[in-house]
């Protein structure tokens, strides 16, 4: 019921391990998404780099090299015009956003080279991964790990105040774009398992969770692992069991957890404040009747 | 790799890009550089263009019937195909242009079956204002069949449950081809009773040489990327075993609860090759096919795939089948 599935068959193992690999990738990357507000960002990466997985599938190269080249350009799309046009940030990522989005649902549409329906891209396919899918996203877990851990206290600073990190001589341009960088390994890295659309709810679910429990970085970091891929094993269960679409199911599963995560630690709180209320109230009558 | 990215920290005044295109390359070098799921394929148009202003226009939603209309009006009529060869009619989407074509048509050929999902609109208003319009699946005995492999029972709607593959049985053709003609001569004002006559021999003879392929086989189980083969399965003989989209439609997604059963029959049946094509996820059927040690095979199902007409088309598919399960 719960492990022969994936006793049985071996295309659900390898979509587990695709699972676990994207979550571990998007706790690192997700908690600072988080931490520092960038989801639409994010969503912005996720979409952007559409195109480029289209015109690579019509030339025949990986799609991972196209969504590489398609992330690029929207990072410095994003910094090119939030700069010179001195439009807000999120004005720029909107502009790219759908943009870029659009040239993909064009280039997809209109192309006599049959490159695969659209939903496809956007919601993966973890059933069909292979291995050779798991060595890039093993490579992508590397980069993402090493990037978080050699700019851990700049990426830090940057999180909680970016006038903070300047003042500590960081350059918060070199470390803003490292972190878009990062997320961006993330976001083409695990399109082929969770897709495009699918990948931006495995970065932020979890770690949102995480940010509920801990304080620390690492900590949030661990929760936000541990929720990714307990949903990944969940999801892919829910996919056997109730024949419903295996990425839809994962997600829905990390946001399912982040949903009863936040009631408890509501009603925790909660609970703790009128504890506290009582307790002072006994206090105060114990007080007057001492009197 | 580290070494790079941390050298890359300490170059501040340096183009910060530079650390995201290392990134970049770093991880698309870990990629194999080849895709095998796409092919680069040129593809013959199937639509004559339009020298031929005087000529009234008929408009059909895929190449496959788009052909076997062809082949009956000749150049006494435009034949313009709305979806294009190679593209999916389950989920095209028409362009501004698409739709002008179809509403000036003198006559527009659908399949009638829900199969064009992107055109059902333009379908639809045509079908609304009383435009001229054929729909294939309202000639044929149309094929229900629900997920269990159960017949299902009609829901009333003439629409509903059923499968639209009609094209795929040559069979199905011809019991349709009388009306076709008649309608296309009405439209194009001309008698088409020699095409026809013509046509008809044509199909009957491709009729009997796909029951001879397939009678050659011995036994023909089939497993298709989504339920597709089903009108052909039923003429000739086969059994459809499952799919791994086992849906009509390609817009629906394959689920691994579904994957699992199909494995098992896979193995009961002891099936030799899975047939995909467009809609299917490659990888998916790939993945399968290596835990099973089978063969997964492309079929082309939906479009001509520069097929020179559809008597090619079908038997490159039957010639297709025949090798993979022979």
């Amino acid at each position: 019921m719960f492990i022969e599935p994936f006793v049985d068959n071996e295309f659900l193992r390898l979509a587990l391990a695709g699972g676990v690999l994207v979550a571990l990738t998007c706790a690192v990357a997700g908690t600072f998404v988080v931490l520092r507000g960038l989801a639409f960002v994010g969503d912005a990466l996720a979409h952007g780099v559409l195109p480029g997985i289209a015109t690579a599938l019509i030339f025949g190269v990986s799609g991972i090299i196209g969504a590489a080249f398609g992330s690029l350009i929207m990072m410095a799309g994003v910094s090119l015009v939030s700069r010179r046009f001195r439009l807000s940030g999120d004005t720029a990522i909107g502009l790219l956003f759908v943009g870029m989005l659009a040239l993909g649902v064009m280039i997809t549409s209109r192309s006599r080279t049959f490159v695969g329906d659209l939903s496809r891209i956007l919601f993966g396919e973890l059933l069909g991964v292979t291995s050779r899918d798991l060595i890039s996203q093993v490579c992508a877990l590397v980069i993402v790990i090493a990037i978080a851990i050699i700019a851990r206290r700049p990426f830090l600073l940057l999180s909680v105040d970016e006038g903070l990190a300047s003042s500590s001589g960081f350059s918060v341009r070199l470390f803003h774009n490292l972190m878009l960088t990062m997320i961006a390994v993330t976001v083409v890295a695990s399109f082929q398992t969770v897709g495009t659309l699918l990948v931006l709810g495995m970065l932020i679910a979890p770690a949102a969770t995480g940010a509920l429990f801990a304080r620390r970085i690492s900590t949030m970091m661990i929760v936000a692992a541990v929720v990714g891929s307990f949903s990944t094993y969940v999801g892919l269960l829910v996919s056997y069991h109730f024949d419903l679409a295996a990425g839809a199911s994962i997600v829905l599963t990390a946001v399912f957890i982040f949903a009863v995560a936040a009631t408890y630690t509501e009603i925790i709180k909660t609970i703790k404040t009128k504890q506290s209320n009582e307790h002072e109230h006994q206090h105060s009558h114990s007080g007057a009747h001492i009197r | 790799m580290i070494l790079i990215i941390d050298s890359v920290v300490h170059m501040r005044k340096t183009n910060n890009l530079v650390s995201a295109f290392v990134s970049l390359i770093v991880l698309a070098s870990c990629s194999s550089a080849s895709d095998p799921t796409s092919t680069n394929e040129s593809i013959i148009e199937t639509t004559s263009d339009s020298d031929v202003a005087e000529l009234p226009v008929i408009a059909v939603t895929y190449s496959v019937i788009g052909d076997i209309v062809s082949q009956l009006v000749g150049d006494r009529a435009n034949v313009k195909v709305v979806v294009p060869d190679g593209q999916d009619p389950h989920e095209f989407q028409p362009s501004a242009k698409d739709i002008e074509i179809v509403n000036n048509a003198a006559l527009v050929v659908s399949n009638g079956l829900e199969f064009e999902e992107g055109l059902e609109e333009v379908l639809e208003s045509i079908t609304d204002s009383g435009g001229n319009i054929f729909m294939v699946g309202e000639h044929i005995t149309v094929r229900k069949i629900e997920d269990g492999g159960e017949v299902g029972n009609d829901h009333g709607d003439k629409h509903v449950g059923g499968d639209p593959h009609l094209w795929l049985s040559p069979a199905t053709m011809l019991e349709m081809l009388p009306a076709l003609t008649s309608a296309l001569s009405e439209a194009t004002d001309a008698d088409l009773s020699a095409e026809a006559t013509i046509l008809t021999k044509k199909l009957q003879n491709l009729d009997q040489e796909v029951e001879l392929i397939i009678n050659n086989l011995g036994e023909c189980n089939l497993v298709s990327g989504h339920d597709e083969l089903g009108y052909f399965a039923d003429q000739y003989g086969c059994k459809v075993i499952g799919a791994i989209i086992p849906s009509f439609t390609t817009t629906s997604e394959a689920t691994a609860g579904e994957l699992a059963d199909l494995k098992k029959l896979i193995q009961q049946y002891k099936v030799p090759a899975i047939f995909t094509g467009l809609g299917t996820s490659q990888d998916v059927a790939d993945q399968l096919a290596s835990e099973l040690g089978v063969k997964a095979v492309t079929l082309s199902t939906h479009y001509l795939d520069g097929a020179a007409n559809y008597q090619e088309f079908i038997l490159k598919m039957v010639n297709q089948i025949a090798e993979a399960l022979g």
